[in-house]
């Protein structure tokens, strides 16, 4: 089998191409990242199917001359194409802004991976069997295992200051995503769990997820009335990967005390976006956004920041830049995202219950022009564990602050999952009546005015 | 209306690229196409009237469609590497071929001075502006003996205002664009783009309309042509449209579509952001009708889906860049004017009306129709007559009961430029429309 390997060395000469075209007076700091992936694919009858995906180095180069800066959009540069991009960069270098001030950044600089060794795919290809197996048992004898994909996921970065410190970060994991349907003709739910490694991930509740999933996306059977409401981990990541890109534009300005925090871990072992520095070389490290007492903490990059509650604001950078080509530079954003436990740890297998299997949101935050969010929610009816109907979708709404202090217990982060950024999924349970300003479901349905915030 | 086309020699020269890579490849596959795109964006930032970031996003290389064996397949590699493509096809080019063009051009552009952007009333406030200046050159060579070279100038201003009320902040957003050689000579002025997004965020502010309701809702003039854009015109790309789901055999079939609803996709709208004189894959640009006598018109095509579904082709193949195949999409969406007082649709004396000056992003899910979206610089209009500002408002509902509800459309008429994104692909389109009423939709508002 083929496998996956550093290729740090192919973005290292892209720098040194780069720094081959500058004259005295520019210099330049790159960084490039890339993903590749060797996806493993077995159906239900045991075929089995291989794809390796190499996956191109991209990101961008900061060109610097006579203290004007500008970010060159770098996607899949070769070191053939380097002077190319140097010469779009000296055309428009006049237009550039003034060079932000790096006194107070720390570059970081070395080598740094989330685990040794690679990841043993072998070992499933020939015999599929156990995972296979523990999968069938979460999801029940009423639901069947269509397929599995095993997949192992390399994330590497370099950034390079000139010829001043570079650093390369190697992340490695596996995602296991599989589908389940009551019948072939029956809907079928797809979901993935992600780890630094396989022994990490729980099939078993993978597979129980999957089968609520699929019953959820049934027709619906009843309305929820309760106020009381579950989310199983993979919606829970949903809403977790909203309200954290809502904060990140609207800041939580009025604290409520939380049971959880939200928590921001560069290296965290198990995350899809583990490194060892964001996009501008800046050292990540694990911070709460959101800590207990419902206060945001600010971030910063080289040229931004979103402020705290209260408008802190942080002296440096604080390893939280992200690169996105089409926002033009880097952005304040996030790298592995989880909710810390808190409250009494949610049961989904004993008693009754409403769990949510999908939140989707009605909008996006970065174009709103409040903090207000609106989720529509699918949910399944759930008795001792087993699914017992879908429930008519559900629509919430409100702001982050509110879905986080509406929160009544968060268990442990079951897997990160993909995206912008990463998100942990932790099983979770919402009291719906502490969502803000009657906007819960069956709230009124003409037009009230009232008298509207004036401006300060 | 038209689209400008801007010749130059370099255009000349990606054309002379286009058509040799094809012509040393022509053996290797049943039928061959060559994108090259030779092209430079610029966009400069500043905010509280500082310069902040200034961002070049060079685009150059050649994308290449093969037929072989009964399968597609596409790649694209950076100038100087038709060898890649070669290799990629089995074959050895036998000449050298003719040189890359030099990098475009962008000495029309003169960014602004940041302090242009600072507000003469209500100065206090951030305003972060945003000028991108897009030069985009391309060509298109195929086995069949089509080709095409051209170029577009673009230059688009974003403007976006926050105010702080007791620790909160509210946005508000406006936006201007030209294209053609005269865009960056054409008037403007950075005050009135300031006015608009101050007063849209001062709006936010004094929203005083909460919670979920079913009102009358009329589309504002462009806003109008977004909604339809995203229930009828992603419905009826042909890729979409080939998926056969109830929503769209729905469509098809339903004898309850507005018969005044005329719908058109035009990429020769003047300053349109969808504007082009052929598309992706060098077709002329025309116009296609998605709508009329309450009937949808044949779906929005590339060479290759007019190929798969028997539909006529259209000027619809678009991609981001030449890294990406191209695909259906729209280019500008206009909707004919109707007859009626828009003032009068803003009338109801039993529940009032909801305005949506807006439409700012959401998604249909085509399966069935059901969509949501969120709706910006919305005001709700009491049935006395009063106008009350509505912040974060999302509308949802299913498309097909939607669209049979529709009940007027004014003889206003109004343009706007915006993104779309598809399959990871983001675009600019235009939307251009008079304010529509639609008898009952779902919304609620923060």
């Amino acid at each position: 089998m083929r496998q996956l390997e550093s290729r740090c060395e192919e973005a290292f000469a892209i720098v040194d191409a780069l720094e081959g075209c500058l004259r005295s007076d520019e210099r330049v700091f790159a960084h490039f990242a890339r993903t590749s992936r060797r996806r493993l694919r077995i159906d239900s009858a045991g075929g089995k199917q291989l794809a390796v995906q190499r996956g191109e180095f991209g990101g961008y180069v900061r060109f610097d001359r006579s203290g004007r800066e500008l970010y060159l959009n770098a996607r899949a540069l070769s070191a053939d194409g380097a002077d190319r991009l140097i010469e779009a960069g000296r055309a428009v270098v006049s237009f550039g802004s003034p060079r932000s001030s790096t006194t107070d950044q720390a570059l970081y600089e070395g080598s740094w991976r989330n685990r040794d060794g690679q990841v043993e795919l072998e070992k499933v290809a020939s015999d599929p069997t156990p995972l296979m197996a523990a999968l069938a048992e979460g999801a029940g004898p009423d639901f069947t295992v269509r397929s599995l994909t095993v997949s192992e996921v390399l994330r590497e970065q370099v950034c390079a200051d000139g010829t001043g410190p570079r650093g390369h970060s190697l992340c490695r994991g596996v995602s296991v995503a599989a589908v389940v349907s009551a019948d072939e003709n029956g809907e079928a739910a797809c979901l993935d769990r992600y780890a630094a490694d396989l022994d990490r991930i729980d099939a078993v509740a993978l597979g129980h997820e999957l089968a609520l999933t699929a019953a959820a996306f049934g027709p619906a059977t009843g309305t929820f009335t309760g106020h009381s409401i579950g989310f199983l981990p993979s919606a829970a990541a949903q809403l977790l990967r909203a309200l954290t890109t809502t904060i990140l534009s609207h800041p939580i300005s009025t604290p409520e005390p939380l049971i959880t925090a939200v928590v921001d871990d560069g290296r965290a072992v198990d995350g899809c976006f583990a490194r060892a520095f964001d996009c501008e070389g800046t050292p990540t490290s694990a911070m709460d956004l959101v800590t207990r007492h419902g206060e945001q903490q600010a971030v910063a990059t080289r040229v931004g920041t979103v402020e705290g509650t209260a408008r802190r604001a942080p002296r440096a950078p604080t390893g939280h830049a992200v690169w996105e080509a089409h926002r033009f530079q880097p952005q304040p954003g996030a790298s592995n995202v989880r909710l810390i436990p808190g409250g009494m740890a949610p049961d989904f297998r004993n008693g009754e219950s409403c769990l949510v299997v999908d939140v989707r949101n009605l909008g996006v935050a970065e174009l709103r022009a409040g903090g207000q969010l609106a989720f529509r929610l699918l949910a399944v009816r759930v008795v001792d564990g087993r699914p017992a109907g879908a429930y008519a979708p559900v629509v919430i709404e409100g702001e982050a602050a509110d879905f986080l202090a509406a929160l009544t217990a968060v268990g442990e982060t079951a897997s990160y999952s993909d995206g912008p950024f990463a998100v942990g999924g932790a099983p979770l349970t919402m009291d719906l009546a502490r969502l803000s300003r009657g906007t819960r479901p069956g709230s009124e349905r003409r037009p009230s005015s009232s008298s509207g915030q004036g401006r300060g | 209306m038209s689209t400008a086309t801007i010749a130059t020699p370099d255009v000349a020269q990606l054309g002379e690229v286009a058509a040799w890579v094809v012509r040393e490849m022509s053996g290797a596959a049943d039928y061959l196409q060559i994108f090259a795109e030779s092209t430079l964006a610029v966009s400069v930032e500043s905010m509280a009237g500082a310069a902040t970031a200034t961002f070049a996003d060079l685009r150059e290389g050649l994308g290449c469609l093969a037929l072989r064996d009964g399968r597609w397949r596409y790649l694209a590699v950076p100038p100087g590497q038709a060898d890649r493509l070669a290799d990629w096809a089995g074959t050895r080019p036998t000449n050298i071929g003719p040189t890359w063009s030099s990098c475009p051009d962008t000495a029309a552009f003169k960014p602004s001075d940041p302090a242009t952007w600072q507000a003469e009333e209500n100065g206090s406030d951030p305003i972060r502006a945003l000028e991108i200046f897009t030069h985009r050159r391309y060509a298109v060579a195929d086995t069949d003996g089509n080709a095409y070279a051209g170029a577009t100038q673009t230059l688009r201003r974003c403007v976006e205002a926050d105010v702080e009320v007791s620790g909160r902040r509210y946005s508000g957003r406006s936006r201007w664009l030209r294209q053609g050689p005269t865009a960056t000579g054409a008037q403007w002025s950075a005050q009135e783009l300031v006015q608009t997004a101050l007063r849209h965020a001062l709006d936010s502010c004094a929203a005083a309309v909460h919670g979920k309701h079913r009102t009358p809702v009329v589309f504002g003039p462009s806003a109008a042509a977004g909604f339809l854009h995203e229930l009828l015109g992603h419905a009826l790309e042909a890729d979409n449209f080939q998926l056969d789901s109830p929503y769209i055999r729905a469509l098809r079939q339903s004898r309850a579509l507005p018969t005044a609803l005329v719908i058109r996709d035009d990429p020769a709208v003047e300053n349109g952001y969808g504007s082009y004189p052929a598309d992706d894959e060098g077709h002329a640009a025309a116009a296609a009708t998605l709508m009329a006598d309450g009937e949808i018109g044949s779906p929005l095509t590339s060479m290759r889906t007019a190929q798969r579904g028997g539909h006529r082709r259209t000027a619809n193949a678009r991609r981001t860049d030449f890294r990406s195949p191209a695909i259906p999409r729209a280019s500008n969406t206009v909707v004919l004017p109707g007859t009626e007082d828009p003032k009068l649709l803003l009338e109801d004396q039993d529940s009032g009306v909801l305005h949506v000056g807006c439409l700012g992003a959401g998604m249909i899910y085509l399966g069935t129709g059901e969509f949501s979206f969120a709706a910006l610089d919305c005001h709700y209009v009491t049935p006395d007559g009063h106008r009350i500002p509505a912040r974060d408002v999302s509308l949802v509902g299913n498309a097909l009961e939607a669209l049979t509800r529709l009940e007027g459309i004014g003889s206003d008429f109004g343009g706007d430029n915006v993104t779309c994104g598809k399959q990871g692909q983001l675009i600019g389109i235009g939307l251009y429309s008079p304010s529509i009423r639609y008898a009952a939709l779902d919304w609620s508002a923060a």
